[in-house]
């Protein structure tokens, strides 16, 4: 061993140098380890005291994990000989930091111990730099292999899959993962994976699966951060969370991969059992490795779907059913794709150097070639379908779509892509056909005229010249020839010929032969076919086939179409498949006409009323006998509202029909009346529906009127019989023989005197009833008196229940039943209490008439003009010859003795006065000659009484003699004249000598005389004087013979 | 026309009297008398150009008052006629009969007076 530097007076020197060294140093004890001196250096730079370092080893510096190392070195430093040693260490600073140190060292012995001197350089500044050059050539180098890893591989897959263990080496990751996900599982399951060999991971052995929620915040944070550093203990809770706890994830990397700008999966970095941090090229590997790897992602994303273009194009233009041709500007073809075979059956070689003109329907030619002109002006145009001719020289229909790339220099064409649309356009015009015909078979009128216009639709758009219509007869026994239609007039010859067939039987015919089959059947060359009957008829109008279509519906044969064209079959094949198909098509509807045809004519035939009302009671529809009830003609009442012709008081019952909307009850029945045209009133009896679907009500009604009058009538029949009985007093009853009780009507009660809820009739009641002198008359069994449908009469007396004594009147019949024996006794009882006291009135009275006659002076008569018989009192018997009782004629004996000149005039006088139905009375005075021959006049009065009727059944009167009387008259008129002569004598010649007397005094007075003298004047004066005193005493002479005559004929 | 006055009564005094009452108010008409209406008539029939005021009594032999109007009554158009009845009966009945007369313009009782003359102005 060297000599060791001994510290003595140079040491302060040394001290000074070691102190001042600019490297930190110290010297510690080899057996101890402790610090026995530090340079201020060393206080500097690793942050103790030297007090602190002094109390140290030179284990406190040193990381625990360089402790053992320390321990070799240490162990080395005390068996070495050399004095001087480098090594390199990694120390502590106090501030916790670590320090890449080369130790330079020297034994020495330090104030007697062995000591080592130590030179710490702090080579960590140089050994970060080296490490991260190293780290950065190792990233480098990393990234390199990773880019050729990605840029070789021909698979994006394999090459990540290459890359992940190579990340994982750098990253010093226990594991790498490559999660694509598309669904839960796939978030927890990766696509790619890599760990570290002995990497303690634990895998679920059934992962759980986080929620899409989970996914969709993570996927979220990775598109916007990008790159996610996370610790699994500082995660969310979660079902990702509690995955890495259980697998030991301790913290983790993440990145998002993109592929066309969007998160398509992500790279996961996991480290286990640890927590760590990620250093920057850690992350900026990943970053590189993913920006790296999405072009690669979406360049396969790209070659993959270019190869699905590819694929598809390939498929579309080899295996599809599209035409793809190129064609120039004159429409000639320069390219045709494969599917040409498949669509049209002509390989794409038939059709290079042939124009597409060629091939397309001479109807559509014109069309086709302006659409072609219009391309000139436009790069793409659409053409409306056409028909093009296929191999089997079939018409398909073609819709096509025209590209112009004539300009193209790698085209130098019109690209024609094209479709068959063959079915789509049979059924569109099958359909346009279809609903042509549907609208004119649905439009209302009957079934022939619909189905003429149906059949006119079918002949316009088509090759179709002769449509008719034949309809299975309802029992099915044969076709009628239904409607028919002709294109023109030529086609109306077709059926000039008298010998038109209208009914086919089953085989007859086409029609017949489509009923037979029911199936679609074409005749050609019907000119000359012999199953045709009408050949010639067909020749002369050019026709050629015929086609039969059956109307079939739920299976029903229902009839058939039979159309005539002049076409042959191969022309109007375009046609044929939507014609024949028409028949099956259209079955509904004529079914269903065929229904409402025959409920239209029950419903116009029914004999009872029916109408359809609308919601707003409008009429609707209704029958012929709705309108026909009510007196109106068949339009006028059509969109009339109900409530115009119900009866006023019945209007609340009619309200019935508005509540079945809401009423449960699908019917309502009610009786309610109508008013006719003429403002009669028909009572009907109503039931009705409501149709919910057709928003109407259905009205069926039954004319109640006849019997609603015969009702009314017998009801006031029977009110007048009550009422009748009541008034009669008569009563109906009847009593079955094997019963003890009878029935009674009201009226017997009445008669009685009993109420029906007190009295029961039974034979042993109405026994106690009767009369106790009468009451023999129940005693006897009524069949053995009785007369079968006999009436037996009888009247007895009756008690009723308040003691009063009736008369009654009883008529009895035994009625007889089937077998002839007799099973009931009927009767009616009468009160003829009133009747009785009447009779007995009318016996009293006539009684009183009879001592009255003949008591009276004059003659009293009684004429009974029913039985034509007169009655006279004996009051003239002495004077006049007459009979008391005789029949009363014009010759009776009274009539005998009138004078003769007045026998004629009192008969007629008489008989008149019997006529008039108002006359009660009759008066006439005659003479009647007496049995001295002389002349007596009678005065003759009469009562005359009616019956109900007004006809005359008795006469009641009597004749007075007035004779005496009549001569008084006489007598009293002679008087009167004296008496009037008297007055007149007053009156005129009194006053005629007066009045000149008068007028001469006035003359002379007045007028001078007149011209005489007084004395001429006084002569004239006493001339009239006198004649004046004579008329006087004339009347006075005259006033006494008045009253002589007076004395001698006195008048009384 | 002038008119024509007529007295018909069988009696001539009357016819005087009344003849002289008729001249002092009518002085320019002429006064004709007649006995009975028969000869009255024969007259007017044979001057039936004129017009005439006839005071007609009814009590007249031959033909009187009523057989005269009855018998003017026949040709009653013929002829231009005021009748007024002039007589001395008191009798309702003949006056009765008189206003039922559409001929008889008046019934006048006799006397006739001058008072009775100018009624008659209303008639012309």
């Amino acid at each position: 061993m060297s000599t060791l530097y001994d510290n003595t007076k140079e040491n302060e020197f040394s001290d000074v140098v070691f102190d001042l060294a600019p490297f930190p140093m110290w010297i510690y004890d080899l057996d101890s380890l402790k610090f026995l001196a530090v340079n201020k250096e060393a206080i500097k730079h690793y942050g103790y005291s030297r007090k602190e370092f002094l109390a140290m080893t030179i284990k406190d510096i040193r990381p625990a994990a360089d402790i053992p190392k320390l321990l070799k070195s240490i162990a080395e430093a005390r068996s070495r000989t050399e004095l001087y040693k480098e090594s390199l260490f990694k120390h502590r600073l106090k501030d916790g930091n670590i320090i890449r140190v080369q130790i330079k060292s020297n034994l020495i012995t330090y104030r007697g111990r062995k000591a080592e001197i130590v030179t710490a350089v702090d080579l960590t500044a140089s050994y970060l730099k080296k490490k991260q050059r190293e780290e950065q050539g190792e990233y480098l180098a990393t990234l390199s292999q990773l880019n050729e890893i990605l840029l070789k591989s021909e698979n994006w897959k394999e090459g990540l899959q290459q890359c992940l263990p190579i990340l994982g080496s750098f990253l010093g990751a226990d594991r790498i993962s490559f999660f694509q996900p598309r669904c839960p599982s796939s978030f927890i399951e990766p696509e790619l994976s890599w760990h570290k060999r002995n990497a303690e991971i634990k895998k679920q052995i059934i992962p759980l699966q986080p929620t899409a929620g989970e996914i969709d915040t993570f996927i979220h944070l990775l598109s916007k951060k990008k790159v996610i550093h996370a610790k699994v203990s500082e995660m969310d809770e979660g079902i990702l969370k509690k995955t890495l706890s259980k697998e030991k994830v301790y913290s983790l990397l993440s990145i998002a991969v993109k592929a066309n700008k969007r998160v398509f999966g992500y790279i996961r970095v996991d480290t286990c059992n640890k927590n760590r941090s990620w250093h920057k090229n850690d992350v900026h590997l990943l970053k590189n490795l993913v920006h790296n790897l999405e072009p690669v992602i979406n360049e396969s994303f790209a070659h993959q779907q270019l190869v699905d273009s590819e694929a598809k194009f390939r498929s579309l233009v080899q295996n599809g059913k599209d035409l793809i041709a190129i064609i120039d500007a004159e429409g000639n073809y320069k390219y045709v794709a494969p599917t040409s075979l498949n669509v049209l059956g002509i390989p794409p070689e038939k059709f290079l150097g042939r124009n597409a003109f060629e091939f397309i329907n001479g109807e559509d030619l014109q069309r086709l070639q302006a659409s072609l002109k219009d391309l000139a002006q436009n790069q793409h145009i659409s053409i409306e379908p056409y028909r093009f001719l296929d191999n089997s020289n079939t018409w398909r229909w073609i819709q096509t779509d025209l590209f112009n790339h004539l300009e193209d220099p790698t085209i130098e064409g019109i690209i024609a892509n094209s479709r068959d649309v063959t079915s789509e356009m049979e059924k569109r015009l099958g359909d346009q056909l279809l609903v042509r015909m549907t609208k004119m078979i649905c439009q209302p009128g009957s079934l022939s005229d619909c189905f003429e216009q149906a059949l006119q639709q079918l002949i316009g758009p088509t090759k179709i010249n002769i449509g008719e219509a034949w309809m299975l007869s309802t029992d099915k026994s044969q076709l009628f020839l239904l409607a028919k239609s002709c294109q023109n007039s030529i086609y109306k010859q077709f059926y000039e010929k008298k010998d038109q067939v209208d009914t086919l039987s089953l085989g007859q015919g086409l029609a017949g032969q489509v009923w037979k089959e029911q199936k679609f059947i074409i005749w050609e060359d019907i000119h000359q076919c012999s199953m045709f009957s009408h050949t010639r008829q067909a020749k002369n109008t050019g026709l050629q086939s015929a086609l039969g279509v059956p109307i079939i519906y739920n299976e029903e044969f229902l009839g058939c179409i039979i159309c005539f064209t002049k076409y042959e079959k191969r022309a109007f094949s375009d046609q044929e498949k939507f014609i024949s198909n028409i028949g099956g098509q259209i079955g509904s509807v004529v079914k269903q006409k065929m229904v409402e045809e025959e409920y239209r004519n029950f419903f116009n035939i029914a004999p009872d009323p029916l109408c359809i009302l609308g919601t707003d009671l409008s009429l609707q529809k209704y029958n012929q006998a709705f309108y026909k009830l009510l007196g109106y003609e068949e339009q006028e009442l059509l969109n009339q509202s109900m409530e115009n012709f119900i009866a006023a008081d019945d209007k609340k019952k009619f309200d019935k029909i508005l509540e079945l909307k809401t009423a449960q009850a699908q019917t309502v029945t009610f009786e309610g009346r109508l008013l006719t045209k003429q403002g009669d009133l028909k009572w009907l009896i109503w039931k009705g529906s409501h149709l919910p679907a057709e928003k109407s009500f259905i009205l069926a009604a039954k004319d109640i009127t006849e019997q609603k009058h015969a009702e009314q009538k017998l009801t006031k029949a029977y009110d007048r019989l009550k009422n009748a009985q009541k008034i009669a007093k008569l009563g109906y009853w009847f009593r079955n023989l094997d019963s003890n009780l009878s029935h009674w009507s009201e009226e017997v009660y009445a008669i009685y005197g009993v109420k029906p809820t007190s009295f029961v009739p039974t034979l042993q009641n109405i026994a106690q009833t009767f009369h106790p002198e009468d009451r023999y008359l129940l005693i006897q069994d009524p069949r053995e008196f009785l007369v079968p449908e006999k009436i037996t009469r009888f009247e007895n007396r009756i008690v009723t229940s308040s003691k009063k004594e009736k008369w009654v009147h009883q008529e009895l019949r035994l009625l007889m039943n089937e077998k002839q024996q007799p099973y009931r006794i009927e009767g009616i009882i009468q009160d003829i209490t009133e009747k009785k006291e009447y009779e007995l009135q009318l016996t009293q009275s006539n009684e009183r008439f009879r001592l009255a006659m003949k008591a009276s002076n004059e003659m009293i008569y009684e004429i009974d003009l029913i039985k034509n018989r007169v009655t006279r009192s004996k009051g003239y018997s002495e004077t006049f010859c007459y009979e008391t009782d005789e029949t009363f004629t014009k010759h009776n004996s009274w009539f005998s003795s009138i004078h003769p000149e007045d026998t004629a005039g009192v008969w007629q006088s008489l008989c008149d006065s019997l006529e008039n139905q108002d006359t009660t009375f009759w008066k006439r005075d005659y003479r009647v000659i007496n049995e001295d021959g002389k002349t007596n006049y009678l005065i003759d009065r009469c009562f005359i009484v009616r019956n109900a009727q007004g006809n005359p059944i008795r006469c009641v009167g009597s004749a007075l003699d007035i004779t005496a009387s009549k001569q008084q008259l006489e007598r009293i008129k002679k008087q009167n004249k004296k008496l009037r002569d008297i007055a007149w004598a007053q009156s005129h010649v009194i006053r005629a000598p007066l009045s000149r007397i008068m007028g001469l005094i006035y003359l002379t007075k007045e007028h001078e005389a007149g011209g005489k003298t007084l004395q001429e004047i006084f002569e004239l004066i006493s001339d009239s004087a006198e004649e004046l005193d004579s008329e006087i005493k004339k009347i006075i002479t005259k006033t006494e013979t008045l009253k002589e005559d007076d004395h001698s004929n006195p008048t009384y | 026309m002038t008119i024509q006055i007529l007295l018909i009564d069988d009696d001539p005094v009357v016819n005087f009297i009344h003849s002289r009452i008729i001249q002092d108010k009518f002085p320019d008409h002429p006064i004709f008398t007649f006995q009975n209406g028969l000869t009255a008539i024969e007259y007017i029939k044979q001057n039936s150009h004129y017009s005439y005021l006839i005071f007609l009594d009814i009590n007249m032999p031959i033909m009187d008052g009523w057989e005269f109007l009855e018998t003017i009554a026949e040709d009653e158009t013929n002829y231009d006629l005021q009748i007024h009845v002039l007589t001395s009966s008191l009798d309702p009945e003949d006056k009765s009969r008189a206003s039922n007369n559409k001929q008889i313009l008046s019934y006048i009782n006799k006397p006739l007076k001058s008072n009775n003359l100018k009624d008659l102005l209303k008639y012309k």
